[in-house]
């Protein structure tokens, strides 16, 4: 798997003040981590600037060495792959079919044609997403969290050897919230796929990944194991909001909770129906 | 057997879709308004494969008829609708957007304004200045399509109402251009029934000299469009989605562009403005086969070519012995079927 190192990196849109300013990180083999951070802190930039979509104004990313603007694009698909927080699908093709759209960068044969290892990567992501009884489907006759999963699975089919997720449950039920990073902790633990995700649910961070790294205005402010990174201090200098945190019942992993302002209101009687 | 059946399944779509396009052909020639039997038809193709193996049974004047009248018009507006056809796929296709055809978002404008300018020089020799014109067509319909796309991209995706709406403007915008161009040229009155049947779209070729010249543009522009088909189908994921699975975007548009441009330009160039084909045989392909372009790029330019190929014998015989421009046949079936389709997906403009 992957070695992933990013140092003293600076990026700043051209109408826009500094996104990123000295972000330096080291991502392991077979990492798990979470890129925590309010809106606009600089997380979705990071990971384009990984993915050497976005050109750095200063400092150096290396994937294995080797920096991503080295690479053509084709070839950083075959290591990277990315499940996005927004996606659109225009045309009525099935699960199958857009999970097949992962083996693009790996396409060999005229025309786009299918080699049976397109066949085998494919089969196997629909299996381990559990999405194998839905793979003749419509994708547009799927719901939202089963569409996530196909993303999912499009990114397995890519076989990368690091996977990029942006926000991949931001628009999920509760249901489908766990599901999803059942699957994700899954790939990390079973196959050891290094994997960087940015996160809003502070909570799901905390209970599926062994590291978490905090942004807040282009800067690292921490970095470290679930209960070093979300302490009380940091979400209030962080996010500006109050909370406080308690351990997990079964794991003991922190859970945050906000402090209320207001007053409890009296819990409503029971209603009685006739 | 399954996987047997999918690796035919292209080789069996495209033999059945062949056979259609050459069974259309065949009709179109023999109908006219010299009657002239299927048979003799046959007969004259072929002798002129294999000249020892048929007895002549026609008239030299039907066979003059046939190849020099009628086949040449009928393998021209074969070769218009494949073009138009495999447009349509990759306008749609890079686009993301089902309702994109050339003559809607302003290519077949730009070609035409490109066409009209290559007409009005004072080019001399015929053949030549049939060489310049479908040159200047390309960069008609690539500066058009530039323009329709950056004014009709809105943060990555192109909406159907902004395309829409860019097309109508660029398009109109193009088209009185145009006419200006012809107001103030001299010899408007002479060229007039010309340049009536470029705008309202009918196949004027008569010369095998002209598809000479078109015909490898055409094969050129279809080969790359199937080559590069499977792209298409990242594209769908959106231009991000697509530079995730490894797609330089930038230069591929401009790639696909370049392509339909050239498809659109040929087309323009045999047969003036005929809208609606490149609408309406890829979303009839896309309903039966699915909306994989590795399988809609050829098959559309097929299923256009037959496409065209009957329309054109419609418009020439159905209201006989009046000849109406294709271009009028075509908008009269694809414009309800374009109100059909927007109906349909008003959800996606309705914001």
């Amino acid at each position: 798997m992957i070695r992933l190192r990013v140092q003293e990196l600076t990026f700043a849109y051209d109408d826009s003040q500094v996104v990123l300013q000295g972000i330096s990180l080291e991502v392991a083999p077979g990492e798990m981590v979470a890129l925590l951070g309010p809106n606009g802190s600089g997380k979705t930039t990071l990971l384009k600037i990984v993915l050497g979509l976005l050109r750095p104004h200063g400092g150096q990313v290396w994937l294995d060495g080797q920096p991503p603007d080295s690479l053509s694009r084709r070839r950083i698909a075959q290591q990277v792959a990315v499940v996005p927080q927004h996606f659109h699908m225009p045309f009525a093709f099935t699960v199958q079919e857009v999970v097949m759209l992962g083996r693009t960068p790996h396409v060999t044969q005229f025309m786009g044609g299918e080699s049976p290892a397109d066949r085998k990567a494919v089969r196997q992501a629909l299996e381990f997403t559990g999405l194998t009884p839905l793979a003749s489907r419509s994708f547009h006759a799927l719901s939202g969290g089963e569409r996530q999963k196909v993303m999912l699975a499009l990114a397995l089919a890519q076989e990368p050897r690091l996977l990029l997720l942006d926000e991949p449950v931001a628009h999920l039920d509760i249901r489908h919230q766990v599901e999803t990073m059942e699957l994700v902790n899954r790939l990390n633990q079973e196959q050891g796929l290094t994997m960087i995700a940015a996160m809003h649910d502070l909570n799901l961070a905390a209970q599926y990944c062994n590291r978490l790294v905090m942004l807040s205005h282009g800067r690292i402010v921490a970095d470290g194991s679930p209960s070093q990174v979300l302490t009380a201090e940091n979400i209030q200098g962080v996010y500006g909001a109050d909370v406080c945190i308690v351990p997990h019942p079964t794991h003991g992993t922190p859970v945050i909770l906000p402090k209320f302002e207001h007053k409890i209101s009296p819990q409503p009687k029971p209603r009685v129906r006739s | 057997m399954k996987v047997v059946v999918r690796r035919y399944r292209l080789a069996l779509i495209l033999g059945l879709l062949l056979a259609f396009l050459v069974a259309s052909m065949l009709l179109a020639v023999a109908i006219g308004a010299v009657g002239i039997s299927p048979g003799a038809i046959l007969g004259m193709i072929a002798h002129k494969l294999a000249p020892a193996s048929f007895a002549i049974t026609w008239r030299p004047s039907e066979e003059a008829i046939i190849f020099d009248v009628r086949l040449v018009r009928v393998a021209g507006a074969a070769l218009v609708g494949g073009c138009l056809g495999v447009a349509g796929v990759l306008f749609q296709g890079l686009l993301r957007n089902p309702m994109a055809d050339p003559y809607i978002i302003g290519t077949s404008a730009g070609a035409a304004l490109g066409a009209t300018l290559a007409l009005l020089l004072p080019v001399g020799a015929s053949f030549l200045s049939f060489g310049v014109v479908p040159l200047a067509a390309f960069w008609g319909a690539v500066g058009a399509v530039l323009l329709v796309y950056n004014l009709a991209r809105v943060g990555g995706r192109t909406p159907v109402i902004s395309m829409l709406l860019a097309g109508f403007a660029v398009s109109s915008l193009l088209a009185a251009i145009m006419s200006l161009l012809l107001a103030v040229s001299g010899g408007l009155h002479l060229k007039l029934p010309a340049v009536f049947n470029f705008l309202l779209g009918g196949v004027s070729v008569s010369k095998w000299g002209q598809l000479a010249v078109i015909l490898p543009l055409a094969i050129m522009g279809i080969v790359l469009a199937s080559y590069f088909a499977f792209h298409l189908n990242a594209f769908s994921l959106g231009e991000e989605g697509a530079a995730y699975l490894g797609i330089n975007i930038e230069r591929e548009k401009l790639f696909i562009l370049a392509v339909g441009s050239l498809l659109t330009a040929v087309a323009v160039s045999l047969s003036g403005l005929v809208g609606f084909v490149g609408l309406v045989v890829p979303h009839a392909l896309r309903l039966v086969l699915g909306p994989d372009h590795r399988l809609l790029v050829p098959t559309a330019a097929l299923a256009g070519g037959a496409f065209l190929v009957l329309a054109d014998l419609l418009a020439r015989t159905v209201l006989s012995p009046t000849e109406l421009p294709v271009g009028v046949l075509t908008a009269l079936l694809g414009g309800p079927f374009f109100i059909y389709l927007l109906r349909r997906t008003r959800r996606e403009y309705a914001f």
